[in-house]
């Protein structure tokens, strides 16, 4: 449940947002998100940012796995 | 002329001549229309003949990229072209609701009139109702097209092996519908693909005798077609995701509206199945056409396992594409279709 | 998306697993995305994937649609909804047949595009239909607060928002030792945080990972999910959506929740009562509750005589086992959620006609 898609933030209003997803902008409100700059990222549910995304962590997550992949190759040799 | 359409537009005297006058023939003028008989005549050389006919009760009527009376005329030109043929006339019947926009009416007559011209098919009968109010929804139109089916042009057994065209993006029509529809605000360049394809099939003359079906992939989309196609054929298809073409515009509206783009109408696509071998010779003339830079192999035609649509995903796995069943809505959890 | 490492990834956990190991995942985008991936048709046949019950709309009970129909029926309003409604039926047929009978039902993308609604048509009434788990009732939440702050009067809400924990307790309570491995929603753990989830490891023994939503999400979960259960870590928990998941979560969501909600028991389609399971609308803001205010015959709570939902999604049985499947229970006509569920369990095997 619970589609949800990540956008960035290109303008900020009092309770919206504009966004830019791929390929479109929307607005969306930021009611639920403290503290929120332009070039930030969030995640959209129902017309609403849910949360930031913090980018960083995406990253990371990739790094884990590559580490994981170059293990097991290094092991097989 | 009134600003909207009045009941005794319908009457098929001296309001409905004006209708027909001042809009109608105004905008899809040609020499066997304005000779206001009943029925328009011409002469024929026996070739082999193409016929169609189709409906059209959309909403909404005006859309980015185009409106109702476009839908139409691309709609029949396009149904002609699948049968291999060169679309030369049509028919154009109108029910329209009393009380509709005088305007709209002539923007929508005038779409029509300007596909005319530029694919030189020509509207040369008609009938124009007017019915109370609450009778129709707005307009319905219907459109007849007759075409002259070109080299010798049939339908042919499919075979594996065989490959599959798209001739540009798919699922552009119906996201912007669904965006109108829905009133979601985005923005983007987002718009119906709604165009006639007579030019694409003008380039591939040469290459109908190893075409083996086209299909446009209307309602219900890419998926509802192939399927339409593996149940005629009774062989399978195999798809590759990543040969899709779909517009960032396109995948990004869907994820937010969490629908398939599989499953949207293309107004102004193709499907053309060809034998192996032309295939690249196929893609490359289509390639040349104008608005078909995106056109791709996506798929082929097997003989082993069951008659299916299976696709295989970006990840390499295989998942099954099935037919359309009721309209798709725009939903928040992912597994209610 | 690195489509090599993926498929290293798929190697290495299907090269991990010996006997047959059941991940279960409780949220419908995860059921949708492993779906999509074909990702069943890449991992070992000793890998069952589960689906939960994870959709709010499949676990919505008949009684609520019903309703829904009554007010219809009763009252001159405006029924808006997310359009994941429209085909559920209830025991009187669904919004979508109400619609076709001239009702005003209309489907909306978010439920914060009503504020305007409401204020531009003062002369109707509208409600809406807020389903959901912890993700949308926030939002639901703020809706329901501006309208208040707007004196907006002719806009009501009748909700049915459902809690993932207390479901997750009584699977797990349930589930005998079968579920071995437990994907946590990532978008819940978004507004509840991670640490919602802990209790999946510390009460049950379970490994369970907070994931999210693209392929790599998804193979890393199972990855990890299949690594500890293969060499008997049990107390494992990891939250692999750090990108979006706090442990505490979404505070300001979580206060707005707190202040426009009370915990309620709830009833779930094809599984029965579960005890503080559900949200509804506390006296403060009780005069934007529909189910207060447009008062309809009481319904009958229907519980499906012979749905096996409640086994199946622990995978406990098949749906051939079920009395019901495709006697009574088809995707036209479905009694629990994994039927009403296009990725369910039942309508799968219905489609595919092949044994889940």
């Amino acid at each position: 449940m619970c589609i949800a898609i990540p956008g960035e933030v290109i303008e900020l209003f009092s309770h919206e947002a504009r966004v830019k997803i791929i390929g479109v902008e929307t607005t969306v409100n930021i009611q639920l998100i403290y503290n929120l700059k332009v070039g930030e990222h969030v995640l959209i549910h129902a017309g609403c940012a849910i949360e930031k995304i913090n980018k960083s962590y995406y990253d990371d997550l990739l790094g884990i796995f590559e580490s994981i992949v170059d293990g097991n190759v290094k092991k097989d040799e | 002329m009134n600003d909207k359409v009045l009941l005794r537009h319908g009457d098929g005297g001296k309001h409905t001549n004006l209708l027909i006058k001042d809009i109608f023939y105004k905008h899809f003028h040609n020499d066997m229309l304005v000779n206001s008989q009943d029925a328009s005549t011409f002469d024929w050389n026996y070739r082999r003949l193409a016929f169609t006919t189709d409906s059209f009760v959309v909403k909404p009527l005006e859309f980015p990229g185009g409106n109702i009376g476009k839908l139409a005329v691309c709609g029949t030109i396009n149904d002609l072209v699948t049968a291999g043929a060169k679309p030369l006339y049509l028919s154009c019947g109108f029910i329209i609701e009393e009380g509709f926009d005088m305007k709209l009416i002539e923007t929508i007559a005038e779409s029509m009139g300007k596909i005319c011209r530029k694919t030189g098919v020509k509207i040369i009968t008609g009938d124009t109702k007017v019915v109370e109010k609450g009778s129709v929804d707005g307009v319905f139109i219907n459109t007849s097209g007759i075409g002259e089916v070109q080299a010798g042009y049939q339908p042919k057994p499919i075979q594996e092996g065989d490959q599959i065209i798209i001739t540009g993006g798919i699922a552009e029509h119906g996201t912007t519908i669904a965006v109108e529809r829905y009133e979601i605000k985005v923005e983007g360049n987002i718009k119906s693909d709604c165009r006639p394809l007579n030019n694409i099939i003008e380039k591939l003359y040469t290459y109908l005798g190893s075409i083996k079906l086209m299909k446009d992939p209307t309602r219900g989309g890419l998926a509802t077609a192939l399927n339409e196609i593996v149940e005629i054929s009774g062989k399978g298809i195999q798809l590759l995701e990543k040969a899709l073409p779909i517009s960032d515009e396109v995948k990004s509206i869907n994820e937010l509206l969490g629908l398939d783009p599989l499953y949207h109408a293309c107004e102004g696509r193709m499907i053309i199945v060809v034998d192996k071998q032309k295939a690249e010779g196929v893609l490359g003339e289509i390639r040349r056409c104008k608005d078909c830079e995106d056109a791709a192999i996506i798929g082929s035609f097997v003989s082993s396992g069951p008659p299916k649509v299976v696709m295989r995903t970006v990840i390499g796995g295989r998942r099954i594409i099935n037919t359309l069943e009721g309209d798709m809505l725009p939903r928040i959890c992912g597994s209610v279709k | 998306m690195n489509k090599d490492l993926l498929t290293h990834l798929i190697d290495e956990v299907n090269s991990m697993v010996t006997e047959e190991i059941k991940i279960m995942e409780v949220c419908g985008t995860h059921t949708q995305m492993i779906a999509k991936l074909g990702l069943r048709t890449l991992l070992s046949s000793k890998i069952k994937l589960l689906s939960g019950p994870g959709c709010p709309v499949c676990v919505t009970e008949e009684k609520y649609i019903d309703c829904a129909i009554e007010i219809l029926n009763k009252y001159n309003v405006t029924v808006t909804t997310f359009g994941d409604l429209m085909r559920v039926r209830g025991s009187m047929g669904s919004l979508l047949e109400a619609k076709g009978n001239g009702k005003d039902v209309r489907i909306i993308y978010s439920p914060l595009d009503l504020i305007e609604m409401a204020e531009k048509n003062r002369g109707k009434q509208f409600i809406f239909l807020g389903v959901g788990f912890e993700t949308t009732a926030p939002i639901i939440a703020l809706a329901i607060k501006t309208a208040s702050e707007r004196g907006i009067d002719n806009l009501y809400f009748l909700t049915s928002i459902k809690l993932m924990s207390p479901i997750l307790h009584y699977i797990l309570k349930e589930s005998n030792n079968q579920i071995h491995g437990l994907i946590c929603p990532g978008h819940v753990a978004t507004i509840k945080g991670s640490d919602y989830f802990k209790f999946i490891t510390k009460e049950y023994h379970v490994p369970a990972a907070v994931c999210g939503f693209q392929a790599t999400d998804i193979v890393a979960g199972i990855y990890y999910l299949v690594k500890h259960i293969t060499q008997n870590k049990e107390e494992t928990f990891r939250n692999l959506y750090k990108r979006c998941v706090s442990p505490q979560g979404n505070i300001t969501a979580n206060l707005l929740i707190d202040e426009v909600f009370n915990i309620s028991d709830g009833e779930w389609r094809g599984i029965g009562h579960i005890e503080n399971s559900s949200l509804e609308v506390n006296e403060k803001y009780a005069r934007y509750d529909a189910s207060r205010i447009f008062v309809v015959e009481s319904q009958q709570v229907i519980v499906s005589m012979g749905c096996d939902c409640k086994d199946i999604l622990l995978g406990k049985k098949t749906p051939k086992e079920c009395k019901l499947f495709m006697e009574g229970c088809s995707p036209m006509n479905p009694q629990g959620p994994c039927m009403v569920s296009t990725e369910g369990t039942c309508a799968i095997a219905y489609r595919y006609g092949e044994e889940v």
